[in-house]
């Protein structure tokens, strides 16, 4: 009992965003530090230390790069979409603020995963674009960053705003499972996934391994971005309130009342 | 280290235009987009403060106001 009075009181604690801005900030801090002592590493193994591929030589490497973009771009589009569910049923104030954080970060991720893909299938495929499942997919994951963000500018009313796009980024949700399964279903240029969870990889030790480093890296990345954005919507929300003004005039409870 | 000089790193075997392509674009969206919110968050933190600022000079002047109408001699008592 005594622990589920605990977690209903986090829960609750976890709407606010005034709390929310206080416990975040080492947060930003852990997540910019790893990201950048990860990527780094991870961006001079990947280019200079693995060994290129025995069929596609050093193009290969832009995997390291292109494979952490589209995964992270997906997972933020999930998170939003669970973000979106919680603001749905419990009407959280921190979910539709996460909500609009994530928003130009996968916009942002989604174009540097298309970009690099299309830069890889030159001289893999032969072609800069090809209309394939997993292609198509993903450019459909951009159009629906991109529609909740035209979404939210276009309505005025911040109730509203909200639910509408909480209502969009859980339909889209059904867009992870088609990028997902889309090497299987369709004839496609794209090759399965070749690092899971469940089989050992296809892939030797010496290959895999900074990729895994690239792709926690980058989840570290989208951690210090989107927190970073939530925590300043949430100053400019609350900008009139008392906590704020303390915050970034730290004398003001002297001077303010004289 | 698979290149056998810097020459050959930069040309990644006849890549090089797609490997840097892709590493370049990589490098400069994190980059690009760290330092734009940096740079937001300073200019908000500013923004804030000159409001909240405005805020405190505000109250400062009406309770001054009220001090010189003479309307309100309790309230100034009260202060010291």
């Amino acid at each position: 009992m005594a622990l589920k009075q605990t977690l209903k009181e986090l829960w609750h604690k976890l709407g606010s965003p005034r709390w929310f801005y206080q416990i975040s900030g080492p947060w930003v801090t852990g997540f910019g530090v790893l990201a950048v002592l990860l990527l780094g590493v991870g961006i001079i193994w990947g280019l200079a230390f693995a060994p290129p591929d025995y069929q596609q030589g050093n193009s290969f490497r832009i995997m390291y790069v292109h494979v952490p973009a589209a995964m992270v771009a997906q997972s933020v589009y999930i998170s939003m979409g669970i973000a979106g569910l919680v603001l749905f049923v419990w009407r959280m104030k921190v979910a539709d603020i996460a909500i609009a954080a994530c928003l130009p970060f996968g916009i942002m991720l989604t174009s540097l995963a298309l970009f690099s893909g299309g830069v890889w299938g030159r001289p893999t495929w032969g072609t800069w674009w090809e209309w394939d499942g997993r292609t198509v997919s993903t450019l459909v994951l951009l159009f629906l960053y991109i529609g909740i963000f035209a979404l939210r500018e276009a309505i005025l009313d911040s109730q509203m705003r909200a639910r509408a796009s909480a209502l969009v980024a859980m339909v889209g949700t059904i867009n992870i499972p088609i990028i997902k399964y889309s090497v299987e279903w369709w004839n496609t240029l794209h090759q399965p996934a070749s690092i899971t969870l469940t089989a050992k990889p296809t892939m030797p030790a010496e290959m895999w391994l900074p990729l895994l480093v690239m792709v926690l890296g980058m989840y570290c990345f989208a951690g210090h971005n989107i927190i970073t954005r939530m925590r300043l919507e949430i100053l400019r929300r609350e900008s009139g309130t008392r906590w704020v003004r303390d915050l970034v005039l730290p004398e003001s409870t002297l001077k303010g009342s004289g | 280290m698979q290149f056998d000089s810097f020459t050959d790193f930069i040309a990644m075997g006849g890549h090089a235009l797609y490997v840097w392509l892709a590493y370049g674009a990589t490098v400069l969206i994190m980059i690009g987009s760290t330092v734009a919110l940096l740079l937001a968050k300073k200019r908000q933190i500013s923004q804030l403060r000159w409001s909240a600022q405005a805020h405190n000079d505000g109250t400062h002047r009406t309770n001054r106001a009220d001090m010189e109408t003479g309307a309100d001699v309790e309230y100034g008592a009260e202060k010291l």
